[in-house]
C-alpha cells in the first residue's frame, strides 16, 4: 500500500532540501502534494524568500575595507620556489 | 594576468610554481566571501579578517597536499570551518537537545496537516526592515545550523560541498538546515513577521 504523505512530511522535506535524495515514488508524491496543497506551496515560497533576504542582508552588511586583500597578501609568506 | 578565469588545476600548478600574481588573484577572488561567511557566523571585523588570514596561511602550507578532488572554493571554506571551530569552542552546545521538534509539531494536527498555516510573505518581504529582522534572527540560530544555512543560501554551496566541508552526513545536514529554517521562521513570527 502506498503511504500518502501529509503536510508535515512535505514541510520536513522542503526545509531539509532532501527531495532529490528520495525514491522516485516519494518525489512524485511530493510534486502532486505541492500541486494540490496551497499551504505547502506557501511554505516553499517562504523558504525561497528567506534565502533571498538572507543573501541580500549578507551582501548589504559591513564589507571589509578596500585595503583588505592587500593586507592579507602582505601577511602571507610566499617565498620563491627553491630550484 | 590571464583574462579568462583559471581552472583550479591550472591555478594550483601556478601556485606551486610560486607565482605571486596567481596568489593575488586567488586572494582577490575568495577572501571576501570567506570574510562574509565569518561575519555571518558572528565574528567581529578583526576576528573575521584574522580568520581569512589564517585560511590563506593554511592554504599555502597545505598546497602540496591538495589533490584537487574538491573545488578550491570548497577546500577554502573547509579550512574556514575548522578555523572558526578552533576559535569558538562552544560549538558543542549546538549538538545538545533543542525544542525544535516540539515547536515544529505544533504547526500540524495529529494527522500531520497544517493547523497554523504559513503566510504569504512576499508582501511583507518587500519591506526594508525585513533584512535587519532576518539578520537579528539568524544571530539567534545555533552556530552549526547557522553555518549550514549560510553556506547553502548565501554562498550557494551544494549539499555535497557542505557535507564535505563540515564533515557531516547528508541526513545530518538536512536536519541542521531544517532546524535553522524553522528557527528563523519562529523568530520572525515572534517579531510579528507572519
Amino acid at each position: 500500500m502506498i503511504h500518502i504523505m501529509n503536510c508535515r512530511e512535505i514541510a520536513t522535506l522542503l526545509d531539509s532540501d532532501a527531495v532529490q535524495h528520495q525514491r522516485w515514488i516519494t518525489r512524485v508524491q511530493f510534486r502532486v502534494h505541492l500541486w494540490t496543497c496551497w499551504h505547502c506551496r506557501l511554505l516553499a515560497r517562504q523558504i525561497k524568500w528567506l534565502g533571498k533576504v538572507a543573501r541580500q542582508a549578507a551582501t548589504a552588511g559591513p564589507e571589509a575595507d578596500t585595503d583588505f586583500e592587500a593586507r592579507i597578501l602582505r601577511n602571507l609568506s610566499f617565498p620563491p620556489k627553491q630550484i | 594576468m590571464a583574462s579568462q578565469p583559471l581552472t583550479d588545476t591550472l591555478l594550483l600548478n601556478r601556485l606551486r610554481e610560486r607565482d605571486p600574481e596567481t596568489l593575488a588573484a586567488t586572494v582577490n577572488e575568495h577572501s571576501r566571501p570567506l570574510y562574509r561567511a565569518a561575519r555571518g557566523m558572528g565574528f567581529d571585523q578583526q576576528q573575521a579578517e584574522d580568520l581569512v588570514q589564517d585560511v590563506f596561511t593554511v592554504f599555502l602550507q597545505k598546497l602540496d597536499e591538495f589533490e584537487g578532488r574538491s573545488q578550491l572554493r570548497t577546500w577554502l571554506f573547509g579550512i574556514l570551518h575548522w578555523k572558526m571551530r578552533e576559535k569558538r569552542r562552544s560549538l558543542q552546545r549546538d549538538e545538545s537537545y533543542d525544542a525544535i521538534d516540539a515547536s515544529f509539531a505544533e504547526w500540524f494536527d495529529g494527522k500531520g496537516y497544517w493547523v497554523s498555516h504559513p503566510e504569504d510573505l512576499e508582501r511583507l518581504f518587500a519591506s526594508k526592515e525585513i533584512g535587519a529582522a532576518v539578520e537579528e534572527c539568524l544571530a539567534s540560530v545555533p552556530l552549526q545550523q547557522r553555518e549550514v544555512f549560510l553556506l547553502r543560501e548565501v554562498e550557494g554551496l551544494d549539499s555535497k560541498e557542505i557535507c564535505k566541508n563540515l564533515q557531516i552526513s547528508n541526513t545530518h545536514m538536512g536536519v541542521l538546515l531544517h532546524r535553522a529554517r524553522h528557527k528563523l521562521r519562529e523568530c520572525l513570527r515572534g517579531k510579528g513577521w507572519r
